[in-house]
């Protein structure tokens, strides 16, 4: 098990290595020029001189290379540079806002596994039998809704037509719960739907009818060899989820004045403050991809075939 | 054909059909169907409700709301077209050389795809567009951009499993050229795949273009987009909610019609399902 | 003096249903079973063979209904058994061991375990414990080392070795009656030699009864005591193996007799 993570962690490296090429590379292939943008988020106006000397200060004049390494060197030290428009160190602000952000996303995530798995369990076992039909609708028609149009809606009707729950704001359970259903109907919805085939599947595989043919309770068979095996696939999904979530938080946070990074990366956008947005996609790819692992590594735990793959 | 048959055949298609069809229709034929130009402003009449002039009423720029969502679905159906052709040259390209030619640009080609996967898509789309400029081209490109990767992966582990079939060893055998066998046996059936994915999708990429659209990185006033109508209409919810009832109900509409068209066709190919439904 | 029939399936027929046609797959089966024998049931694939080992099994898949007929197994009429009552049964006293080991076993446990949810399942005053009572059947199928298969994932055995498996998870449970359905197929001749022996060789110490399915007739040249010809859900012929295969005069069996002795060039070895 720990050679599997062990192997896992190595080919992470080089692929963070390349993720921070490519990041760097696009910002500085796009049309835009830093040093215009810093001038005119300090207010400063972009005379040729002062247009020099910015690209000075920046360090834009030096070779392309030079400027990627200082950059990596920075970056592993965790100086992200300081904000365009604040002047602040970038690191320290987006470290305020993310906990915010993965909190919300946290708590959408429980929904979604808590709620999903036994609707999607129940709607197996009552295959077309009115629970099932009634979960697949409601699970569709969740697919299919935009998350930011569900705020709105819920915010209607919770905030302005019944006044139950507060608008915006960050905060506790009253708080918290419109904004996480919005982002985690999507991937509750696909989950539903996923756990329901898998759990489908496995009911009609073969190792189940020789479990049934061994006798064994049947309380094992659908707990140990049709729930275990169905989750595989499921937890291979999670991983999908997290992306969505991370990305549907943005939209989310904006809705609901949730005070997260997403918010935060979104004016930086506005303001084209390249080093708060550098930041921002490193430190979200690196959560999907530290997560993806997790996923990965409780995947191999459950399902010896992954980890015996190399040696075998 | 057995398709046309197959979709027909599910009673839930009887609603979503005429619903796609009128979606394009409507895109198609916006400038015949919209009553007056959409970004026409009139101040006097902002916020005012339905009336014979203005069957939906006006928007905070006195703007005729329903001419508003009929060019929307234009916006719509067009960048999600642009969107879902790029995506669909670029991975069967890569996918079927990837996978018919293997070795090293196999794995080159899989290296670079694996890296585009592991960025969390809505995110990279939103840093895409933060570097190259806001606009509808941009976010046709970021979106594409984001989305390639998982098919050409499909499509080349697709076109991985067929290559080594015996009929196509057969073909090389009577002196095929690769070109030939490409054509005639390997790109049917991974179109057909292609076309099946991309069904399922175009509800996706729609919530991710109108997606960005509503956080403003989209595309941009005053051309109209419902994601757009849902952020102009964010201030009014407690007094016009109306507003962004309409928009959203649009989006929704139409990714689920797309949905459950696309959920149609991925089943007709699915020998289970039939069986069953026989 | 005749031996109590062990198995009794009189006149089983069952039915297909698939959306609103219905196909009668087995049609007005018969067939005995005493225990220290071997009946072999041959027939071509389709004829509804493994469909006649699930029914007496009750594990008919949802899509067949049982439309006719009784099964009696040890005394007992099990075709109308509840599910709960059954279940104690299977396994315990009737087993099966199937085709394509590989697909039987579930990935995600061991073998070991595999043997002990079994156990669990069927608690009974045996004195030997657990673990005497798994060593003891692996080492009878002829692994000479069972605690290391206890430990291993299925993937990491051979079909043969899986298919011997489910016969020791047969004999550790001591049942009475035995179904073999195509244990032979896709396995190579050495391992197919092993199961074979290992068939003989439980039917003659242990005094098991085999049902013995497939559709190879020199495996049932080689093992059966009694023959039963399937044809399309139908027994068309049933008989003690020696006069099947030498004065059978239904147009059926000679022609699967003719057609094996052709492809193995006329020698049909009924010598045990």
């Amino acid at each position: 098990m720990l050679k599997f993570i062990f192997r896992r962690l190595l080919t992470l490296i080089p692929l963070l290595l390349v993720v921070s090429i490519l990041v760097f590379l696009i910002l500085r292939l796009g049309e835009n020029d830093p040093a215009m943008a810093y001038l005119r988020l300090s207010q400063i106006p972009p005379t040729d001189d002062a247009l020099a000397t910015a690209r000075e200060t920046l360090g834009l004049n030096r070779p392309w290379t030079v400027q990627y390494f200082d950059w990596l060197w920075r970056t592993f030290h965790l100086d992200f540079g300081n904000s365009y428009v604040t002047g602040t160190p970038v690191l320290e602000r987006i470290l305020y806002y993310l906990p915010n952000t993965l909190y919300l996303a946290g708590v959408a995530f429980l929904i979604t596994i808590v709620l999903s798995l036994p609707l999607g369990v129940m709607a197996a076992l009552k295959k077309d039998r009115i629970p099932d039909h009634l979960t697949r609708v409601l699970a569709f028609i969740g697919v299919s809704t935009p998350n930011f149009w569900l705020g709105f809606m819920l915010v209607f009707l919770f905030s302005v037509h019944l006044g139950w729950l507060p608008p915006m704001g960050k905060g506790g359970i009253a708080h918290v719960i419109m904004p996480a259903f919005s982002l985690a109907l999507m991937s509750l919805c696909i989950n539903i739907r996923l756990v329901r085939a898998s759990m489908l599947e496995q009911m009609n595989s073969r190792s189940v009818l020789y479990a049934r043919v061994r006798g064994i309770f049947e309380k094992w068979v659908v707990g140990r060899h049709i729930f275990k095996n169905s989750m595989i696939p499921v937890i291979t999904a999670i991983g999908m989820h997290i992306g969505e979530m991370l990305g549907g938080a943005v939209v989310v946070e904006m809705i609901f004045a949730w005070p997260g990074v997403g918010r935060f990366a979104v004016s930086s956008i506005y303001n084209r403050d390249f080093p708060v947005m550098q930041c921002f996609i490193l430190m979200m790819t690196v959560i999907f991809v530290c997560s993806n692992l997790a996923v990965d590594i409780v995947n191999a735990w459950i399902d010896p075939r992954i980890r015996y793959e190399g040696n075998n | 054909m057995k398709v046309i048959k197959t979709i027909l055949k599910r009673k839930l298609n009887w609603v979503a059909l005429p619903l796609v069809v009128l979606f394009l229709v409507t895109a198609t034929f916006a400038p015949l169907l919209a009553p007056t130009d959409p970004s026409a402003v009139d101040l006097e009449q902002k916020l005012s409700p339905p009336s014979h002039s203005h069957l939906l009423g006006t928007d905070h720029l006195g703007r005729d709301i329903l001419s508003r969502l009929i060019w929307g679905a234009r916006t719509s159906m067009g960048s999600v077209f642009l969107i879902i052709n790029l995506v669909m040259i670029t991975s069967l390209v890569v996918g079927s050389i990837s996978g018919y030619i293997g070795g090293k640009v196999d794995s080159l080609f899989m290296r670079i795809c694996e890296i585009f996967l592991t960025f969390p898509t809505f995110i990279l789309a939103m840093f895409l567009i933060g570097v190259l400029g806001t606009g509808m081209i941009n976010v046709v490109l970021a979106i594409a951009l984001t989305h390639w990767a998982w098919y050409a992966r499909i499509i080349r582990s697709l076109v991985l499993s067929m290559k080594n079939r015996e009929y196509i060893l057969a073909a090389r055998v009577v002196g095929t050229s690769h070109w030939q066998i490409f054509v005639k046996h390997l790109a049917p059936p991974v179109l057909a795949q292609l076309v099946i994915l991309a069904t399922l999708d175009i509800g996706h990429m729609m919530l991710h273009v109108s997606g960005l659209s509503f956080l403003g990185l989209g595309v941009q006033p005053p051309m109209p987009e419902w994601g757009v109508m849902i952020n102009d209409a964010r201030q009014y919810i407690w007094t016009q909610p109306e507003l962004i009832m309409y928009p959203g109900l649009m989006i929704f509409l139409a990714v689920l019609a797309f949905n459950i068209l696309g959920d149609t066709f991925r089943d007709s190919l699915d020998p289970d399902i039939l069986a069953e439904e026989a | 003096m005749k031996d109590a029939h062990l198995l009794e399936v009189d006149g089983l027929s069952l039915c297909l249903k698939t959306g609103q046609q219905e196909r009668q797959v087995v049609d007005n089966l018969s067939f005995t079973l005493q225990a220290n024998r071997i009946l072999g049931l041959i027939g071509e694939s389709g004829c509804g063979k493994s469909l006649s080992c699930l029914a007496v099994m009750r594990l008919l898949p949802k899509a067949i209904r049982q439309t006719g007929g009784t099964i009696q197994f040890d005394g007992q009429s099990i075709d109308a058994l509840a599910f709960s009552r059954m279940r104690t049964i299977r396994g315990r006293s009737l087993a099966m061991i199937m085709q394509n080991p590989m697909s039987c076993f579930d990935a995600v446990f061991t073998v070991g375990e595999h043997f002990k949810e079994t156990l669990a399942s069927h608690p009974d005053k045996d004195s030997r414990s657990n673990e005497e009572r798994i060593h003891g059947s692996l080492h009878a199928v002829g692994f000479n080392d069972p605690q290391s298969i206890l430990g291993l994932y299925p993937f990491q055995m051979s079909g043969g070795m899986l298919q011997r498996a489910m016969v020791a998870l047969a004999l550790m449970m001591n049942v009475k009656l035995l179904i073999a359905d195509e244990p032979t197929t896709d396995l190579d001749v050495i391992a197919q030699a092993k199961v074979l022996g290992l068939l003989e060789t439980i039917r003659d110490t242990h005094g098991m009864a085999i049902l013995l399915v497939t559709h190879d007739l020199g495996v049932i040249a080689r093992l059966a005591d009694d023959v039963a010809v399937m044809q399309e859900g139908q027994i068309i012929e049933t008989g003690i193996a020696a006069e099947i295969f030498e004065t059978s005069r239904h147009p059926y069996t000679r022609e699967l007799i003719n057609a094996h002795l052709e492809l193995y060039d006329h020698r049909l070895n009924t010598i045990r």
